[in-house]
This record gives structure tokens, sequence and C-alpha cells, in this order.
């Protein structure tokens, strides 16, 4: 479960994350959507403990993220953006390493470590370098890592980033069924079919602020859209794309 | 490989929707002239220079707040005034312009050899920013000539900086005056900018000449052996003015004199001074020349082959084996200290760099102890006698420490997000980085010391002690170092300066403790109650600092935010 309540960043005078409050219940896979740097990804860094709010509160996994980030950190996996790994570690390194950091025992992470490489297909090539793997193995390896301990709260950050189709579809199909076995999943995502299509419910951001909150029916009935692609452009305050294109193209022959 | 978009050719093209670009001023005639479109030229060194005093500010900015220290380069520059200020002395002490001169230049030409070496060397080879203007039509050379000029600003700043201090001392010293510092102004502006256009040109001619995949591993052995001698020169010093070397030098009147290049610039000091002699003359001619020479380098095929360089080296893979698997031992059990030891274990095979960092003390180690044994036997200090190995004591003692700068700084520092992410306990994991220095590298690194030297002491329980004695002491060191900044394992940014500012500090933590071990040492042998005495008070000392380290590591570790 994930609650915040007027959760809060901020840097100086530059607010990224505005009195935030939403929650996600356990089996829900919650769509956290908003356009670039309207504070997506700082607010799952202080849901995963990573940093701390400047005022607010978040429980995640029933755990107060600024009381207790260790107790959080235990019960959560994370698949950051940036998929930056340490890359002169082997596959099967990486996840022992990562094991050892969620203090799995040997022989527990040695099975989760053989389960997960069995799953993403990186059984083969388990004793190579990370330096040597393409971007979407790394992002397998970055998944498989945030799942090694079961966690009950994921948060996932452009997972599907790099993925072939064959491996996106099973890592939808796999939030579909950690979801089911009643984990809370907060997807951060800019394809928005894809989120349409996962998402039990969505919320969306701007500025740092919440504008809107419900599944994806219900926004794009609240908006009078006929897409949630048109409807995040509405509530977004996104220029008209035909209008701007034109405008561009004009510029560009005087030009 | 041939790469699109950073073209071989020069600036001259026919676009008519192009901005045109008359050079207006002296400079853009110049770059004109050498086939330097100036318009990107100024573009391409504005961008290099704002990103890199924006990498360096913003990346440690917030980090800094969090652990109370300063940025990098501002302290590489404290660093570098300080360290000008000790090169004054000799002009001060009114000794020969041409010694003092020559060993300023000396300081200067090592300093900025080490610093184009190991920090600004990814200026010139990196293909990262190359990854962003591979697509725009910038020429080979503009932006070869766009790169050296990044590094010249840089050094140009770091040469000012050191060189503050003893201008003062030129200008009030007897034997100086105006003349010495215009001339040493001069000086300083040939000597920089020849070792910058030398460096570039060692790089582009080795990014030219090397097959890509060796290339990583050239740099990183022609840094090593460079490295090892600059340390090597850096540690000796200290060692020179305690044994008052620099009152008792004077330069030799030979011709000879003049194949050490620092000289050069210090006869065109001397020249100014109003004391210019035939053979002041031409080595200043020689500096000049050299100058030029390194410019004239940089202008020839290397510069346009440059880009298609980088790309071939952007697009190359790097392949490498598969590890053997870090077996379940009695050591490093525990979760973190597991974590660490893989990470370490991983780095330490396939990141050269890191190992050649490990690997550089031994050369050091073993130059110094040949240095010892150069003029005379090396003493036992329980038997007494004034030929310690002093250097070898100064080598062990910071080994940890310098082993701990490489073990926390990383090209891979992003990755370490990982570490606040999860539940590892920050103060284990940096305490689990200690334990596996003193373990994996101080240890073996100890032995090695002990069997070199056993073959000058009376006994092998001399060595032993002596041995375990230093490696006390070097543990405290390491413990005092994780007391005032702990860090995680390669969760640091390599920025520019850091190193040199590192290297510099430690160049004064030696001064000071130089004087004081070997003394220390034979007063401590001398009864076998003193022996014991310094034992008990070593592991005491050693226990109550791994506890107050680890207290302070917790209250500072509590407050650390995710950078990455």
């Amino acid at each position: 479960m994930i609650i915040t309540h007027d959760l809060t960043k901020n840097y100086g005078a530059m607010m990224a994350v505005d009195r935030l409050s939403f929650r996600a219940d356990p089996g829900e896979i919650l769509g956290f959507l908003g356009p670039n740097g309207a504070g997506k990804s700082t607010t799952v860094k202080i849901l995963a403990g990573m940093i701390k709010p400047t005022s607010g509160q978040a429980i995640v996994a029933g755990h107060d993220v600024v009381l207790a980030p260790l107790e959080v950190k235990k019960r959560i996996g994370f698949v950051p953006e940036s998929g930056a790994l340490y890359e002169t570690l082997t596959a099967d390194e990486y996840l022992e390493f990562v094991g050892c950091l969620h203090h799995l025992d040997a022989a527990r992470r040695a099975t989760r470590v053989d389960e997960l490489l069995d799953l993403f297909q990186l059984t083969d090539v388990r004793g190579k370098r990370l330096q040597e793997f393409s971007k979407g193995m790394r992002q397998k390896v970055a998944i498989a890592a945030a799942l090694l301990h079961t966690p009950e709260v994921l948060f996932l950050d452009e997972p599907l980033d790099g993925l072939d189709a064959n491996t996106a579809m099973l890592v939808k199909e796999l939030l579909k069924r950690l979801a089911a076995q009643g984990r809370t999943i907060l997807f951060c995502s800019h394809v928005l079919e894809v989120v349409e299509r996962i998402c039990t419910r969505i919320v969306i951001i701007d500025h740092g602020r919440q504008i809107a909150e419900g599944t994806a029916r219900e926004i794009m009935t609240r908006t009078g859209t006929p897409s949630l692609e048109l409807a995040f452009h509405r509530l977004t305050g996104g220029a008209e794309a035909g209008v701007v294109t034109a405008e561009f193209l004009a510029a560009l022959e005087k030009a | 490989m041939k790469q699109e978009g950073v073209r071989r050719e020069g600036p001259r093209r026919e676009d008519p929707k192009r901005e045109d670009t008359v050079p207006s001023g002296l400079l853009d005639r110049l770059l004109t002239a050498i086939d330097v479109d100036p318009t990107q030229w100024r573009a391409l060194v504005r961008l290099a220079w704002r990103t890199d005093l924006r990498t360096t500010s913003a990346m440690s900015l917030s980090r800094m707040r969090a652990s109370g220290q300063e940025p990098h380069v501002l302290w590489m520059y404290v660093s570098l005034l300080m360290m000008g200020g000790f090169l004054s002395v000799p002009i001060w002490l009114h000794l020969s312009l041409l010694f003092s001169a020559t060993l300023f230049f000396t300081f200067i030409l090592f300093n900025l050899g080490s610093s184009l070496l190991i920090d600004f060397q990814s200026i010139v080879i990196s293909p990262d920013d190359y990854r962003q203007l591979a697509y725009q039509p910038i020429s080979s050379r503009t932006f070869l000539v766009a790169r050296t000029a990044g590094v010249l600003l840089h050094v140009w700043l770091m040469t000012g900086m050191f060189a503050v201090v003893p201008l003062i001392a030129f200008l009030t010293a007897s034997q100086g005056g105006l003349g010495a510092v215009g001339a040493a102004i001069v000086a300083l502006l040939l000597a920089s900018t020849t070792a910058a256009g030398a460096a570039v040109w060692l790089y582009a001619w080795l990014l030219q000449h090397t097959s890509v995949n060796a290339l990583k591993q050239v740099l990183t052995w022609l840094q090593l052996i460079l490295s090892t001698v600059l340390n090597g020169f850096f540690l000796l010093v200290p060692l020179l003015a305690t044994r008052d070397l620099f009152s008792q030098i004077t330069p030799p009147d030979t011709i000879w004199v003049s194949l050490y290049p620092p000289s050069w610039y210090a006869a065109i000091v001397e020249i100014g001074a109003g004391r210019g002699s035939a053979m002041a003359l031409g080595a200043a001619g020689v500096a000049m020349a050299a100058c030029a020479l390194s410019l004239y380098g940089l202008s020839g095929r290397v510069s346009l082959d440059y880009a298609d360089r980088l790309g071939a080296l952007w697009t190359a893979s790097d392949a490498g084996g598969a590890s053997a698997r870090l077996r379940r031992g009695w050591l490093f059990r525990d979760h973190e200290a597991r974590a660490v030891a893989l990470l370490i274990r991983a780095q330490f095979r396939h990141d050269l760099r890191f190992r050649l960092a490990v690997l550089g003390i031994l050369p050091i180690t073993v130059i110094y102890l040949l240095f010892t044994a150069f003029d005379g036997s090396i003493s036992d200090p329980f038997t007494g006698g004034s030929h310690e190995p002093q250097l070898v004591y100064f080598a062990v003692i910071l080994f940890p420490a310098l082993l701990k700068q490489a073990l926390v700084r990383s090209d891979a520092w992003r990755a370490a997000w990982i570490f606040h992410a999860t539940p590892a306990d920050g103060v284990r994991l940096v305490l689990a980085l200690k334990e596996y220095v003193l373990v994996a590298f101080l240890l073996p690194y100890i032995v090695a010391v002990g069997l070199l030297l056993s073959l000058w002491f009376e006994t092998w329980w001399h060595v032993a002690l002596l041995v375990l004695v230093l490696a006390l002491v070097a543990h405290l060191l390491l413990l005092l170092d994780l007391w005032i900044r702990p860090q995680l394992p390669f969760s640091q940014p390599a920025t520019k300066g850091a190193r040199t500012r590192d290297t510099i500090f430690l160049m004064f933590v030696i001064s000071c403790v130089g004087v004081s071990v070997p003394r220390l040492l034979s007063m401590l042998f001398a009864t076998p109650t003193r022996i014991v005495s310094t034992f008990v008070v070593l592991l005491l000392v050693t226990a109550a600092l791994q506890v107050l380290a680890a207290r302070r590591v917790r209250s500072l570790m509590r407050d650390v935010e995710a950078e990455v």
C-alpha cells in the first residue's frame, strides 16, 4: 500500500513536488503520469526512501518513509529511469550483489537468481558482464533485481524502456499477476496506451501538483476526450499539436 | 570506421542558408587560417567550459552540503595556491635565481603533467560529448582545436593559481624584481601551453596509432608509469626538504643543465632579471621552439583523423571474459561485506584504471627501497642507525588512504542508487569497504614489503614487528579518513581536479608525518617494554577509533540522500 499526504519537496525556490496526496491499495497498478519534469521521479525517489521530503507524509507498505526508511526499503522493489548498473559485474553477480544488499540468505539468493534469470531468458548470458549487454538486456536485469526479494510494493520508472516486444509483453503480464497476488505497483510511463491497458487507476501530476486521479475511463469522461492521450494533453495544457506543427513548418519555410 | 557528422575536411562549405562567418578579429583570422571554423570553435569552447563548471558544481553541491565538504575544483585551486606558497620558500631564501626558478618550473610541469594525464585525459580522449556532436557539421580539426582550447583554459587557470605566491616572491626577492616577474609570466604561459599542447598531441597521436581495443590498456599503463614517476617525485620532495638539500644544492654550471626542460623556463626568468647569458638566451629559444612545436604538432595529420578515431572508440564494444565466481569463505560472510567484496573484486578485475591505481603503489615502494639502499645499507630500527627506509614507511602508511580514493571515485558512480534503494546498512557498507581494503590489499602488500625488507634486516621478527606496527598505523589513518569522509564504494564521480587536489593534500600530510615516523620508531623499538606498550596503545586507539568512526558514519549516513 502507498499513501501520501501533502507530500512536498522543494529545492530552494523550485517546487519539485507540491502537496501531493494519493493512495494505491494492494492489488492495484497505479499509473503515475506527468509531462517531463512534472516531479514523477522525485516522488518515486521519496517513496523509495532515497530522498527525504521537505514536508508531508508518505506511508509505503505500512511504514513512514521518513521515520522508517529501512523498513520501507525491505519491502519495495525499484527500477529507476536511469537504469544505471555496475557494469563490471556479470548478470549473475549483480543479482547476487543486490540479494546481499537485501539480506537474502545464500540459498534463497541462489534460487531466486536462477528463477529470475530463467524467467527473463538470461541464463545463457548470466556469466557475461553487464558492459556487454544491450539496453534491453540491462533493463531485464534491473527488473529482475527489483523482483529478487519478492517485494510488497514495486516502483517502476519507465520499466519497458528498451525491451523488445516479447519481453515487454512478458513484463506486462508479470505485473498483472503480481498485482493479482496483492502487491502494489506504481507504474511511471510516457507510453499511455500501455498505462491505459494495464493500470487499474491513474494519477496525473504537473508542476509537482496532482491534477487528475481515477480510472482511465473516469479521466477521459471528466475531460470529455476519447482517449487517455487526449485527456493527458488537455490536462497538462499542451499546445494543439496541429497548430504548433503548422507554425513550425511555416517558420522553417521562411528560413 | 567512418563516422557521419564530424568531418575530416575543413569548415569552408557552400551553404546558402548558413550564417556567414566572416573572420573579424585576430583570433578569428588565425583560426580560419588553420582551417578551424571560429563560430563553431567558440560555441564548442563555451560548451566545454560551461559543462565542466556546471558538472563539477551541480554534481557536487548538494552532496557537499550534506557532507560539509567544499567543491573539488575550489579545493584544487586552494591546494595549488598553498603549494605555490611552499615553492616560493627557496626564492625567499635567496637561493640562486636559476635554481629556485628551475625548482618552481619543475613543480609546475610535474603538476600540469599529472593533471593532464590523470584528471584531464578525458577531455581529449572521451567520446562522451562526441555522442552528442557526431551528427553536427563540425570538422575534425575544429573539434580537436576546441578541445585543446578547453584544456588550455584549465591549465592556464591552474598555473595562475599556482604562481600567485611565487610571483610575489620573484618580485620581492633580492635577485628578482619587476623584470623577473614579467619574464616569469611569459615563461609560465610558454610552459603551460607547451605541456598542454604536448599532452593533447600525445593523446591524439595514441588515438591515431593504437587499435581501439588496445587504447584503454595503453592509456592506463601510460598513466601508471607517469603517475608512478609523479607520485615518487612528490613523495621525495619532503624528504629532500628535511635533509636541507634546498640550502645545499647549487645548479651545476654546465651545458647539460639545458637538457632539463624546467631550466629553459628558468632561463627566461634570469633574462628578465637582467642576468641573461648566451646559454640562457639559447635555453629561452628552446622553450619557445618547444611551444611552437607542440602546437604545430596538433595541426598535422592527428587533427584530421581525430574525429574518425573518436567515432571508432565510441562504437567499439568492450567485450571481456566471464569472471570466476566469488567463493564463500569465512571472510565477508555478512551481507553488506559480501556485496562490497563482489563489487570491488569485479572492479579490480575489469576496471583497468582502478586496478592500476591499486598496483601503482608497488613500483613506488620498490623505487623508494632502492632509493634508500642506493647510498648505503638500510638500517634496522631495532638496532639503531640513521638509514631507515623512511619512504617505504610513508608508502605503507599512505597506501590504504590512497586506495580509498580510488575505491570511492568511479565512472560508474551513477549505479550507486542501488545502495539507497535497498535496506543495506550504510555503516556496514562503509566499514566493509575498509575491511576489504585491509584484508585484500593492505595485508598482501604488507607481506610483500616484509619480504623485501627481510633482505636487509637482521632477523625476521624485526621485520614482522615493524610491518605490523606500520600496518596498524596505516589502519588508523584509514579509520581517520573514514571518520572524516565516510563514503560508499564507487559512489563519487571522478570529477576533474579531485585527484590533483588529493595528491597535493597527501603531499602535505607526508611532510607532517615524514619527519616524525622514523624517529618515533627508533624510540618505540628501544626496549621490549616499549614494544609491548606500542602494540597495546595502537590496539586500544584502533578499537576506540573504530567505535567513534562507526558512530560518526552512522550519524552522517542518516542524512545522505541519493544523488543519482
